[in-house]
């Protein structure tokens, strides 16, 4: 149960890293973030069932893709709310949230659809345990991103840039930084992610317009788990949170039902014992 | 004795609209639905919080009645008031223990409140399960007065609304909202009134929840604790113009009104009006329908007087 | 009063009393008028659109043929899944457009809503909806319901009935925690015993989960001959795939959404899961070949579920009604709407029986098929079946 628990998580922080990253640079909560994910997953079915392209491939596709639209999104709306109180910039995501599930039940019809891509069924050996094969590359992808991620934040010139605006957006300014630029890059990038994350979902499951709200709840529990704003922390709570729904899956008679509850308790707890997050 | 027959007419007019034009009466009543839990959301809004837990208060209130109604024999009317009472406490222990959250965290909170809920209630067989319950009617087969029931409720509540908005609550409430530690600073009480308005605003969500149950006679978990309660019961306050008494009221008609025209137009999809009304006056209209009103009143009163008058401020959004 | 006030009273009176009861020369041409009430949109507006489709198909038939010689106009009514909604329509389609007769019906919150204000203004509700016994329950009484969809119980019958003959004797069953999932595990027990079966598992989960391992993995350890899992479309696709991935492989997997993903039929893990329906589109009956024929003709797609010749099905034997009883009185319309013998599109025969509880219950079977290379064959009851079932099932193979 614990492989299966973690592999799971794999996907869920791959949905997440990006809204840690967009809540903890921009300070913005894109509640619009599973509709992203939703888009990407869309993306994802298309290019195979027109074109034939595995999901894996179309990832550098739909990276650049979800880039432009956050962007644009952003451009057109976020950024006019940026120095507005947080209610604003909630209530704005918000509908933007409602606005793309709605444009794609009027583009696509609310039936869900599904890539018939080869090795959606295969299992690999990995050690004494049998591991779903596209599980285990969603687990791959998730983690080689996240980890890349970090580098950048860590390393690169951007990285570091980002992380002084996180910090103080002011002193970031002052000394030099482009800050509305850093916005719109992090905000791009936090899409695309997304993106990513909906294109897997595409390899491993199936889309329909209604598959956002879920990820961005689980993405909730997990930043606020993490901490708001603390990328790496999104592992450690993606893992909390695949393995303990595994867990009460399991091994609770008659878990299947309460396993839907269990994040929300988790959000819950944590908000009311450690808003800071567990893993500061 | 002029305001006396006046009542009595409207009081008489739904009767009469019933004979003649019962969808009518059956559309306002649904209307009136949102209404109130439009009103009852914005209560809490005024002290600065985001509530996503609305629909909880909804789902409560119609399960506390509809099951003392069916599983211990209370009479309809006194289940509804119960049903009301049981949020309220509930809002309270909630509030105590949640509204020291800000902003985000506070939102968060309060949609995982409401999933709990709505999954304890689903799992546990004495609620009725995922099935749902069937409830008993409140003054069956009378739409009239089932609708001068919930427009009581409206009234009591608008009335409510009123009282808060030219009391001393009134600046208590804008002053939490506007900076939290500044009010406290200034000796408000600032826990004090947030899980007061919390509690009001509860009362008058589970009391409409309960109305729901007996007029539509049934309730499951996935209708009675929905997202879209929440999301219904604050759309309308920042479409017509928050924190006042005629800004949710407004919001929530021409909410419907949209919604009916859309529909027609556009089929599936149509609830694309919420998203893009949210993005649209978030973006260029934050004081809502209400505030464009206001806007151009004032301008029009500035042309007459010859001098620009300020724009009435309704706090900020 | 003076005289001229009272004059002006008693003219008044006497112009209201001849407009109640007036009725112009013209009113035998008045067109016969149907009424219906589907979520055409929220969350099943899929099935309502497909429902919507089946009606025109079959307003197509009914115009062409005349109706008492008269014109026949049917309105159709959106109740967004809402139940206020859906109670609004009833009224605006019985007071305002003053329906003869309404049909419809899809969901069941709706369903209670709308019945509750049919008591009070009589109508015939020749309904399509609801699979809840609440529903049943709540209408124990009325002669003037008609209900084509099977009960929730008829499903599991039916769907224990299929197990029974395929060889099966342990059943292992996962049901989503939702009304819909719900309903049927809380038959499930008594069925399975009904038909000699051993139900070792029955496990719940949330619709739409990306990971359903655990679950399969304990239905897996419960070493059953078949699994039994109820659930909506977008959940057979993670079910499918990854029972190949645990090595989950009982002698049949019997899969039971209401209608299927876009691209399951390319899916190699799916094929040879079985299903059940009230009806597939592969049905080999000449008369649902036709209705494939015209749908596909008319709609330039093909019918994904069986809402639409549900619907066909509601609206024709509703029109054949007022034809036998020669008006819409509904005295009449009952009496002929209960001698009701149609054999249309979904292939099996519709009369309406007393049910458990209900006066008048239509359709109280489904029917299992199975998916073999991307066609949905239906292989049971033995009559109607196109292709023999592949038991046991050679999954992973």
């Amino acid at each position: 149960m614990a492989i299966f628990g973690v592999l799971r998580s794999g996907l869920y922080s791959l949905a997440s890293v990006g809204l840690a990253l967009s809540v903890g640079v921009i300070g913005v909560v894109n509640f619009a973030h599973g509709e992203f994910l939703m888009l990407g997953a869309y993306l994802g079915y298309w290019l195979f069932a027109s074109y034939g392209i595995d999901p894996l491939a179309a990832i550098p596709i739909g990276a650049v893709a979800l880039f432009l639209l956050g962007g644009a999104v952003h451009r057109l709306g976020i950024q006019r709310v940026l120095r507005s109180p947080e209610l604003n910039q909630m209530l704005l995501t918000f509908g933007i949230s409602i606005f793309l599930q709605n444009l794609a039940i009027i583009l696509w019809g609310g039936d869900p659809r599904t890539a018939a891509v080869g090795y959606k069924a295969q299992s690999v050996a990995l050690g004494p345990f049998t591991v779903g094969f596209p599980q285990l590359v969603v687990f791959a992808v998730a983690m080689t991103l996240t980890l890349s991620l970090y580098a950048i934040l860590g390393g690169s010139r951007i990285g570091k840039a980002m992380r002084a605006v996180a910090q103080n957006r002011v002193g970031a300014s002052l000394i030099g930084i482009e800050v509305d630029r850093i916005y719109l890059l992090t905000f791009g990038l936090s899409t695309a992610l997304a993106g990513m994350a909906g294109l897997m979902i595409a390899l491993q499951l199936s889309t329909s317009p209604f598959i956002g709200l879920l990820y961005t709840l689980k993405a909730f529990a997990i930043i606020v788990m993490a901490g708001l704003g603390n990328i790496t922390g999104v592992i450690y709570a993606s893992l909390v949170l695949g393995l303990s729904e595994a867990f009460v899956e399991f091994y609770v008679p008659q878990g299947g039902g309460w396993a839907e509850g269990v994040f929300f308790v988790l959000i819950l707890v944590v908000l009311l014992v450690r808003p800071r997050g567990l893993f500061r | 004795m002029a305001g006396a027959a006046l009542l009595a007419a409207a009081a008489a007019l739904p009767f009469w609209l019933n004979r003649t034009q019962p969808y009518f009466l059956q559309l306002a009543l649904n209307v009136l639905i949102v209404a109130v839990l439009a009103l009852s959301w914005d209560l809490l809004a005024r002290t600065g919080q985001l509530s996503l837990a609305h629909a909880a208060f909804f789902g409560l209130g119609a399960y506390t009645s509809a099951l003392l109604t069916t599983r211990a024999g209370v009479p309809v009317v006194a289940g509804i008031v119960l049903g009301g009472l049981m949020a309220t406490a509930v809002a309270a222990a909630l509030g105590v223990l949640t509204l020291r959250l800000r902003g985000i965290y506070f939102a968060i909170a309060t949609l995982a409140f409401s999933e709990t809920l709505r999954v304890i209630t689903k799992q546990l067989r004495f609620t009725g399960g995922s099935a749902g319950l069937v409830t008993p009617p409140l003054l069956p087969a009378n739409l009239p007065a089932q609708y001068l029931v919930i427009l009581g409720i409206l009234l009591l509540a608008a009335l409510t609304s009123e009282l808060v908005n030219r009391s001393r609550w009134h600046f208590a409430f804008t002053a939490i909202r506007t900076n939290e530690e500044v009010a406290a600073v200034m000796g408000i009480d600032v826990v004090r009134f947030k899980v007061l308005a919390f509690a009001i605003s509860a009362f008058f969500a589970g009391l409409t929840g309960a109305f729901y149950a007996h007029v539509f006679l049934f309730i499951n978990p996935f209708e009675a604790y929905s997202l879209a309660i929440s999301v219904g019961a604050l759309v309308a306050p920042i479409f017509g113009g928050l924190y006042t008494t005629i800004g949710p009221l407004l919001g929530a008609v021409a909410l419907r009104i949209g919604e009916e025209t859309l529909r027609a137009a556009l089929g599936s999809g149509f609830l694309i009006i919420y998203g893009l009304i949210l993005a649209a006056v978030i973006l260029y209209m934050p004081r809502g329908l209400l505030g464009l009103w206001t806007a151009a009143a004032a301008r029009r009163h500035a042309g007459e007087r010859g001098v620009t008058a300020p724009v009435s401020g309704n706090g900020q959004a | 009063m003076n005289r001229t006030v009272w004059h002006g009273l008693v003219v008044l009176a006497a112009a209201l009393l001849i407009a109640a009861v007036y009725q112009p020369v013209g009113a035998q041409r008045e067109p016969i008028k149907i009424g219906a009430i589907v979520p055409l949109t929220g969350p099943s507006g899929v099935s309502g659109q497909a429902m919507q489709k089946g009606y025109q198909l079959a307003m197509d038939e009914i115009s062409r043929q005349g109706l008492l010689g008269r014109r026949v106009e049917l309105i159709v009514e959106d109740d967004r899944g809402d139940p206020p909604t859906g109670a609004a329509a009833f009224l605006k389609l019985v007071t305002r457009d003053r329906i003869d007769v309404l049909a419809g019906g899809l969901q069941s919150a709706t369903s209670i809503a709308i019945a509750a204000q049919a008591r009070q203004r009589p109508i015939l509700m020749a309904w399509t909806g609801a699979a809840s016994t609440l529903v049943e329950r709540a209408l124990a009484d009325a002669d003037w319901f008609f209900h084509y969809h099977p009960w929730e119980y008829h499903n599991a019958d039916s769907t224990f009935g299929f197990l029974r003959s395929t060889g099966a004797r342990t059943i292992a069953m996962a049901y989503e925690d939702g009304p819909f999932g719900s309903g049927s595990a809380d038959q499930a027990g008594a069925f399975a015993r009904n038909y000699g079966l051993t139900l070792t598992f029955n496990e719940a989960f949330k619709t739409g989960s990306p990971d359903l391992t655990p679950l399969l993995t304990k239905a897996k350890g419960a070493n059953a001959d078949a699994f039994v899992f109820v659930s909506f479309d977008q959940d057979v696709v993670p079910m499918a795939t990854q029972a190949r991935q645990v090595g989950f492989s009982p002698k049949i997997i019997l899969a039971a959404p209401p209608s299927w993903p876009v691209g399951f039929e390319k899916l190699g893990a799916g094929n040879y899961v079985a299903g059940m329906a009230l009806w597939t589109a592969e049905n080999g009956h000449g008369v649902s070949r036709r209705f494939v024929q015209r749908y596909k003709e008319r709609f330039n797609e093909d019918p994904s579920s069986y809402w639409a010749p549900l619907a066909y099905t509601n609206l024709i034997t509703v029109a054949e009604a007022i034809r036998r009883a020669g008006n819409t009185d509904l005295a009449a319309l009952t009496r002929e709407m209960k001698a009701t013998e149609y054999e249309g599109p979904i292939g099996l025969p519709l009369t309406f029986k007393r049910s458990i509880y209900g006066k008048n219950q239509g359709y109280t079977r489904l029917i299992a098929f199975q998916w073999i290379n991307g066609k949905q064959v239906v292989v049971w009851p033995e009559q109607i079946a196109g292709g023999k079932l592949a038991y046991p099932a050679p999954y992973g193979r």
